[in-house]
């Protein structure tokens, strides 16, 4: 499993190169704007969006019909795309907060504990739309794969609104800001369990792929 | 021994169709897998590495059924498609690195021996490499594990003569253990001509014959004449027929036709043409 990390690792190394630049030019503006938390949320969004990069290399190599010569089972080759998922997201938090919370030293404009609850929900965040985007993408390929993500990302936001509407008109009010930050640190843990239900599904959708 | 047995393998694929293919592949010995464009011959290849779930029959590598132990038969083989399937961003140095965790036997001293060997640019992305150049590293790479046997569907298709016969040359080296197999599909039948032992001929999804290649070139002939002088030649001996502007061009099996009549010895490429298309 580790060859095929490796393997998606060096395959999104172009990607990544750029994405270093991208994030020294978001460093600036966290310096000069601070903006740290955005920073973080932006590295955690970009790492798990190289997941589905590292899908559409495969796709534009057949790797899979390569891979799955050998000596590796199905099972792995899947597994090793959800490791690599909790790799980035993680990978890249935890590169990044120690770094801006450096520059926070200086500009004191946030907690460390409101960095930390943001970065709980945008991880759980991405945990959630790599759980929904890899079967997608197994299923459908990269090409149609990608009109269902946006389906994904938008149609959430599209209901917020509704949802937010019909909170007020029928008089239900959120929870106490000290539940909502203990529900934001759970949110990751929480988001785990759909991203092992979607390990499972996808185990399932690739076990019976033809290529 | 046999390393590879297929048993009445079918499986449909859209509107296709292999129907009860069945081949045996010997130990040490060289099977060419014939047949047109579209025939069957990289389904029954992807059927073997269960990239295709067969419909019904029986595969067996190394004795052991393709489907249950496909990890563990892996190890043993090594594989090369009409392409290169690996990220265009790699270089072979990434590759060696991967290699080298994905198999037990990985040789990188042998795989890097054999990159300067054929020239092959341990630095350069595949994306940058000629079409040549990719399928020497193809070989190189179902190489460098010391297989057993050796899958390559239509690795020679779209190169020029010189890197063929440098991939010729590897494939040879490989047979030189008498352990060593080789399955390999492929419609340039000259290839297959310098390397294979026997030939298994696929058309339409079904396999036309299995022989070993000398007994087609020495069993059957090639005879060119006129349509009245053709009359002369048994019926049963006459495999397919050629008419042409000047006359008419038979393929029979020298068994059946008096030695009065002139035989040349012909290609493996003519007895598929014929095959197919002067039954």
């Amino acid at each position: 499993m580790i060859a095929l990390i490796l393997k998606d690792l060096y395959a999104i190394k172009g990607q990544m190169k750029s994405a270093v630049y991208l994030l020294l030019f978001f460093m600036l503006l966290a310096f000069f704007f601070d903006m740290g938390p955005v920073v973080v949320m932006c590295a955690v969004l970009f790492g798990a969006l190289q997941v589905i990069t590292s899908f559409t290399f495969d796709e534009m190599s057949k790797w899979d019909k390569y891979g799955l010569t050998l000596p590796v089972s199905r099972r792995k080759i899947i597994a090793s795309k959800y490791a690599l998922s909790l790799l980035l997201t993680m990978g890249s938090a935890l590169i990044l907060t120690p770094l801006v919370l450096l520059f926070n030293l200086y500009f004191k404009s946030f907690s460390a504990n409101e960095l930390f609850s943001m970065l709980c929900v945008i991880s759980a965040a991405a945990f959630l739309m790599l759980s929904v985007s890899i079967p997608v993408l197994l299923k459908f390929g990269t090409q149609k794969g990608r009109l269902f993500l946006f389906a994904v990302v938008f149609i959430p936001v599209f209901f917020s609104g509704f949802i937010s509407e019909y909170m007020e008109r029928f008089s239900i009010y959120l929870p106490s800001l000290q539940t909502i930050k203990l529900l934001a640190y759970g949110a990751p843990f929480f988001m785990l369990i759909p991203l092992a239900l979607s390990y499972l599904v996808s185990a399932k959708i690739y076990s019976s792929k033809e290529f | 021994m046999n390393i590879l047995e297929v048993k009445n393998l079918s499986k449909k694929i859209g509107k296709f169709e292999l129907q009860n293919i069945s081949f045996e592949v010997e130990q040490g010995t060289v099977m060419g897998l014939i047949g047109q464009n579209g025939a069957g011959k990289s389904s029954i290849i992807r059927c073997i590495l269960n990239l295709f779930k067969k419909t019904s029959g029986e595969i067996t590598i190394f004795g052991k059924d393709h489907a249950h132990f496909e990890t563990e038969i892996r190890e043993d083989l090594g594989i090369v498609f009409d392409e290169l399937h690996v990220p265009d961003n790699l270089t072979a140095i990434d590759l060696d690195k991967i290699y080298q965790k994905v198999y037990k036997r990985w040789d990188s001293e042998f795989f890097f021996s054999l990159l300067d060997r054929f020239d092959i640019s341990k630095y350069d992305k595949v994306k940058v490499m000629s079409r040549g150049m990719k399928m020497k590293l193809a070989i190189v790479l179902a190489l460098s594990h010391h297989p057993k046997l050796l899958l390559l569907d239509e690795p020679t298709s779209g190169l020029d003569p010189i890197v063929r016969d440098e991939m010729l040359d590897l494939l040879l080296g490989f047979m030189e253990d008498e352990t060593h197999s080789i399955l390999f599909s492929s419609h340039i039948t000259s290839d297959l001509e310098k390397i294979a032992d026997t030939i298994t001929f696929i058309h339409k999804g079904e396999v036309l014959f299995t022989e070993t290649k000398d007994s087609l070139l020495y069993d059957y002939g090639l005879w060119k004449g006129t349509k009245e002088q053709a009359t002369e030649i048994p019926t049963h001996a006459i495999i397919g027929k050629r008419p042409g502007t000047f006359g008419i061009e038979l393929l029979v099996k020298r068994e059946f036709v008096s030695q009065a009549f002139p035989l040349e010895r012909p290609t493996i490429e003519e007895i598929m043409v014929f095959q197919v298309k002067g039954g």
